[in-house]
């Protein structure tokens, strides 16, 4: 490798115009501080939906946490009446469910819009396995541009990028261990929509299965997340949820689907197991 | 001060830095996100402390507000531990920006924003914003023989933290000036 130039490199970073871009997004955002802060005494929860969802992006578990930490948590655990002659789904029997499955299969949209129509569409295939960890695939445009896998038993994240043929290695703590887990696992979402207050939606139908729906949403803020619950199997068939997600320093209104759920789903376990092509370098750090 | 007080000063240190703390955020970051994390940690920290701030020695503390900041939007997107983040949003990032053109200068912004904050803060002002050694010395509050003596840390450090990070430096660049 030839040699590098500090010298040359923090001139460079020195001499380096800020782009009108830039200088918008700072002024916006001062413009936007000092409005809150003429509307509030308190100093220090102005942007604190802001710093939730800071740069997660994916997180349907940041979208319902919002939900439930505002609201009372208290579980719903009747079963709900039937109505009308259709069947109905039994609440209270579907975290046992789904707590059972060793192993889960869905699919996640989201879309968040930007302005003059611009919108970010990343779909992503999710495999969780009790014991495996789990593997995210995720898609821009129709092509695979990230893969995570996420492997407790030996305490490390990988995010594989495949069209740039490079990868980051993160060792985890025993903190990240639960934390990550709990971010890729769509139940968590299922138990906390459950966990939160709740109204019943009534009946639907989604690719032709008769479907039973909850709507929580968030006090004071624009979050509001549905669940769909096959009424014949109890098993869930649709996580939507509706708000705003913190992107280029502002919040844009997001929307996310997870749905295609295989419960106890039979997959090779090899899926889990992160096998970086040879030819694949290590990212440093950035 | 009262609550309209306080806005009054902020309205005066946002006309009178706002600019300033852009262009010193956007040289530390070089990427969108990681500026706007660290610019509304920064306006936030102008409100804190504003007191401290409508003084006329202020320069010192407003680089100390804006580069601490800056390291915390850098730890916040590589983890405590110095490797990858777990979030999806930083690998998204990588995949939009074309490698070979940032790599080299993220390196070199992540290494500062992990310097100790007097060396830092030195480095930048006598490289970033090339400011002399008399103004790094009042806004550190130190003699300019401290001052280049917190330079002269930084470059040392700054190299050892490259290295580390498998990028390879001219030995024979130690003097920078």
């Amino acid at each position: 490798m030839a040699k590098n130039n500090l010298n040359d490199v923090l001139r460079n970073l020195g001499r380096e115009e800020t782009p009108p871009d830039i200088r918008r997004m700072a002024e916006e955002m001062a413009e936007r501080l000092r409005r809150d802060l003429a509307q509030t005494k308190q100093r220090e929860h102005l942007m604190w939906r802001e710093y939730i969802m800071r740069n997660r992006i994916v997180q349907l578990a940041a979208a319902v946490a919002v939900l439930t930490g505002v609201g009372v948590i208290s579980y719903h655990l009747g079963v709900s009446p039937g109505g009308a002659g259709l069947a109905s789904v039994a609440w209270g029997e579907i975290l046992y469910k789904i707590e059972s499955v060793p192993v889960i299969t869905c699919k996640m949209k989201l879309t968040m819009d930007y302005p003059q129509g611009r919108q970010w569409v990343d779909e992503s295939d999710i495999y969780v396995g009790r014991e495996y960890g789990s593997r995210v695939n995720s898609y821009k445009d129709g092509r695979l541009y990230m893969i995570k896998y996420f492997v407790p038993a030996r305490k490390v994240l990988y995010i594989v990028h495949p069209q740039l043929k490079r990868y980051m290695e993160r060792t985890l703590s025993d903190e990240d261990l639960a934390g990550i887990g709990e971010e890729q696992d769509p139940r968590q979402a299922v138990k906390q929509i459950l966990a939160a207050s709740y109204t019943r939606l009534g009946h639907s139908e989604i690719d032709g299965v008769e479907v039973e729906g909850i709507e929580a949403r968030g006090s004071g803020t624009a979050e509001t997340i549905r669940l769909w619950v096959d009424v014949k199997t109890n098993w869930p068939v649709r996580v939507e949820s509706e708000g705003q997600m913190m992107s280029e320093g502002q919040l844009r209104p997001s929307h996310i689907v997870v749905d295609h759920f295989q419960w106890d789903a039979q997959i090779d376990p090899g899926l889990f197991e992160p096998n970086i092509p040879t030819d694949y370098t290590l990212s440093g750090p950035r | 001060m009262t609550h309209q007080e306080r806005l009054a000063v902020f309205d005066e240190l946002r006309a009178k830095h706002l600019r300033f703390l852009t262009g010193v955020l956007w040289k530390l970051t070089g990427d969108r996100e990681l500026f706007a994390e660290a610019m509304q940690d920064t306006l936030l920290g102008l409100w804190r402390h504003l007191e401290k701030l409508g003084r006329e020695d202020s320069l010192g503390y407003l680089y100390r507000i804006a580069l601490s900041a800056n390291a915390k939007a850098w730890r916040n997107r590589i983890g405590g531990n110095g490797k990858a983040p777990p979030g999806g949003a930083d690998s998204r990032a990588e995949f939009v920006l074309p490698p070979d053109r940032t790599e080299l200068h993220q390196a070199v912004r992540r290494a500062i924003a992990g310097l100790p904050e007097k060396q830092g803060r030195a480095v930048v002002m006598r490289y970033l914003e090339q400011q002399d050694y008399e103004a790094v010395a009042t806004a550190l509050g130190c003699s300019e023989a401290t001052a280049r003596s917190h330079v002269s840390k930084a470059v040392a450090a700054l190299k050892s933290q490259l290295v580390a990070m498998k990028w390879d430096w001219d030995d024979g660049e130690e003097q920078l000036e």
